[in-house]
């Protein structure tokens, strides 16, 4: 994405070139949304989240418009935002549903890492393990429906689907 | 307390996941890691698409944010901390309650508090070529369900829940009205407004300013309906301005330029008099019914009452008002014969055709035309006439025409931009294209005697009783609603 942006736009956007502004928004909002996407898992927070990103991106420091850097500055900003949330909204749930890696801003090279990580996991399951999570997890389908098409009663794909969550972990970990 | 199954707590954070709902916070912290498990393998997933309008909105916000001024020069040190100041008071306090369940929770919230206002509110159109022209200016006053409303030329319309009537200056009249139905009270009534930002999704748009006061800019999506946005006033929370659709290349706006709220209303305004030398004029102003053995005797008819009873029945001299909300059913004596609208798409009810509008049905059953209009038509309408079947948009012709026409997208693109700019309407309905097409040909034809066939509401057949050609099938390319043009895209050969 960074390499999309022009130094010169960034340098206008700077300065509080409105044109500029909206050129460097268009050219970054779809990655920023898909990031912050993968940690809400929601549709609808993730586009507020974004926008609230890009707000506080653009209140902030002129030196988040350099080209290198105001994508990492509208991730950390995302991030920021998300925590913000999850203190405001739910004290219990606390930050332990952010991933252990987003403490820190992700790099591209760092979510390829871990998709690998999690994709060698799935493959090592054993095959009613995987099905359970490709047909829960991957595919969205309820318990129901996914007990129906494996010919098990809930309570077995709940147990089978909690084993194979646990053997995940452990594999990933 | 008892520890939750840890089987039954993992499957409803998936179910939570894969429905896009926040799920609850995990009971413990090896819950809490499988979660984290759960999110990484969700991620292997491609991200839902954002909705279609969230880049316009975004750079919309990215907009406002610019407006406002960034750096101010030559800055003392205190100007500087107060500047901080603000801008941690703008994060921590004014953003955070910016987001969209709060702005529009406390809008809720403080219109609830309001039992009485009094306003000015404004119409106004704005063209597509930007132009804006103001329609009316009016004052309101609001106590409760009551209402008395004076335009500019002093014209005065008030219900106060017993009587509704007009006073007309200009005729020296006052006329006595139908109490219901009484749908359309004021351009921006709060309360419904309240009511929309309750039951239907919204989301906070941007910043702005009316009146020189800031506010918060909050889109509604009513299900099936456009979308509308309210600015809401920071202070105070309430509602004042509302910009509709774009409906026929035309935007309203209502704006209150003044609003008064629970200040005392002089119980003048809701008391009706009339002003010496005006005369009063009875125009079938309508009684509650409570019974449907009543309102038969009242109308002269047997009306078709639903089984969940209406919350007002109101009977007129020649027809049946029964209240459902915002939705309303009016049943009248059949007269003639029954031709639905030539725009509407067809469906079928009580054994007949049902004519399709936007947020309105109407069709024949026994020897009564019942029309059902309101968010709730169709579930109101299947309650009096259950064999009630919708046209299918997805249906396509029943059979395909003999002879298929030719059609030039980039010239229909164009007649559709001429509509939506106001001109050519003939193009939106489906008898008059049919004519245009016949007289293209150098047939003659009678459109009176055209009858439509077939409408699905994207596609529709057209009889044309008389000439060479028999039938034409016309069908909305550009785009598929009422806005919509129709094109000739076939026919059969008589």
């Amino acid at each position: 994405m960074t390499g999309l942006i022009d130094e010169e736009i960034a340098q206008r956007a700077a300065r509080g070139d409105r044109q500029a502004l909206e050129q460097l928004c268009s050219l970054t909002w779809r990655q920023l949304y898909q990031f912050v996407y993968h940690r809400v898992q929601n549709r609808e927070e993730a586009e507020d989240v974004t926008q609230e990103a890009y707000s506080r991106t653009l209140k902030g420091r002129p030196e988040a418009f350099s080209a290198g850097q105001f994508v990492s500055y509208l991730q950390t900003a995302a991030l920021n935002v998300i925590r913000d949330r999850w203190r405001r909204g739910q004290t219990q749930q606390k930050a332990s549903t952010l991933m252990a890696s987003d403490q820190a801003t992700p790099d591209a090279a760092d979510e390829v890492a871990r998709r690998e990580v999690v994709e060698h996991a799935l493959e090592r399951l054993s095959p009613d393990y995987r099905q359970v999570v490709e047909l829960r997890i991957l595919m969205g389908l309820s318990t129901a429906e996914t007990a129906r098409r494996m010919g098990r009663t809930e309570a077995a794909i709940r147990t089978i689907q909690y084993r194979a969550i646990k053997a995940l972990k452990e594999e990933i970990e | 307390m008892k520890r939750p199954d840890p089987e039954k707590e993992l499957d409803a954070v998936i179910d939570a996941l894969n429905e896009e709902r926040r799920p609850e916070a995990p009971a413990t912290e090896e819950v809490a890691g499988l979660i984290r498990t759960v999110r990484s393998v969700k991620n292997l997933k491609e991200p839902a698409e954002p909705s279609p309008e969230f880049e316009s909105h975004l750079l919309e916000s990215v907009r406002q944010q610019v407006r406002q001024p960034q750096r101010r020069p030559r800055r003392t040190w205190w100007a500087a901390a107060s500047l901080a100041a603000a801008v941690l008071l703008l994060l921590v306090v004014v953003l955070p309650s910016m987001t969209r369940r709060d702005v529009a929770m406390a809008m809720v919230e403080a219109i609830q508090q309001v039992e009485r206002y009094h306003g000015i509110l404004e119409k106004s159109w704005t063209s597509a070529a930007g132009e804006t022209q103001v329609i009316w200016t009016q004052e309101i006053w609001v106590d409760g369900e009551r209402y008395a409303v004076t335009m500019q030329d002093g014209t005065t319309t008030v219900n106060n829940g017993q009587q509704k009537w007009q006073v007309r200056p200009q005729d020296q009249v006052v006329a006595l009205l139908p109490v219901a139905p009484d749908t359309q009270r004021v351009g921006l009534d709060l309360k419904a407004v309240g009511e929309d930002a309750q039951r239907y999704p919204h989301r906070v748009v941007g910043q702005d300013t009316v009146a020189g006061r800031p506010a918060a800019v909050l889109e509604i999506i009513p299900p099936g309906g456009d979308p509308y946005r309210v600015w809401v006033d920071r202070e105070t929370s309430l509602p004042v301005r509302m910009v509709t659709a774009w409906q026929n290349a035309l935007q309203t706006t209502y704006t209150y330029t003044e609003l008064e709220i629970n200040q005392p209303i002089n119980e003048a305004h809701f008391a009706f008099t009339v002003p010496d030398g005006f005369t009063v004029v009875e125009t079938d102003p309508g009684q509650q019914v409570n019974t449907p053995t009543e309102a038969a005797e009242a109308v002269g008819f047997v009306p078709a009452i639903p089984a969940e009873p209406p919350a007002r029945m109101i009977a007129y001299q020649d027809r049946l008002v029964l209240e459902y909300g915002e939705t309303t059913v009016v049943e009248r004596r059949a007269e003639g014969e029954f031709r639905p609208a030539t725009h509407s798409a067809l469906g079928t009810a009580g054994g007949g055709p049902l004519e399709v509008l936007e947020g309105s049905l109407r069709w024949r059953q026994g020897d009564l035309e019942i029309t059902v209009t309101g968010p709730e038509a169709e579930a109101v309408a299947r309650s009096i006439a259950p064999d009630l079947e919708m046209p299918d948009p997805a249906a396509g012709f029943p059979q395909e025409p003999a002879v298929v026409v030719e059609v030039d997208m980039v010239v229909e693109e164009n007649n559709q931009r001429q509509v939506d700019g106001g001109h050519s309407p003939y193009l939106l309905d489906p008898t008059m294209v049919t004519m245009s097409f016949l007289g293209a040909q150098g047939i003659a034809g009678d459109m009176d005697a055209f009858t439509i066939s077939f409408s699905s509401g994207t596609h529709a057949v057209v009889e044309v009783p008389s000439g060479p050609i028999s039938r034409v099938y016309v069908q909305r390319l550009i785009r598929q609603d009422e806005t919509g043009i129709w094109t000739v895209v076939g026919y059969d050969p008589r």
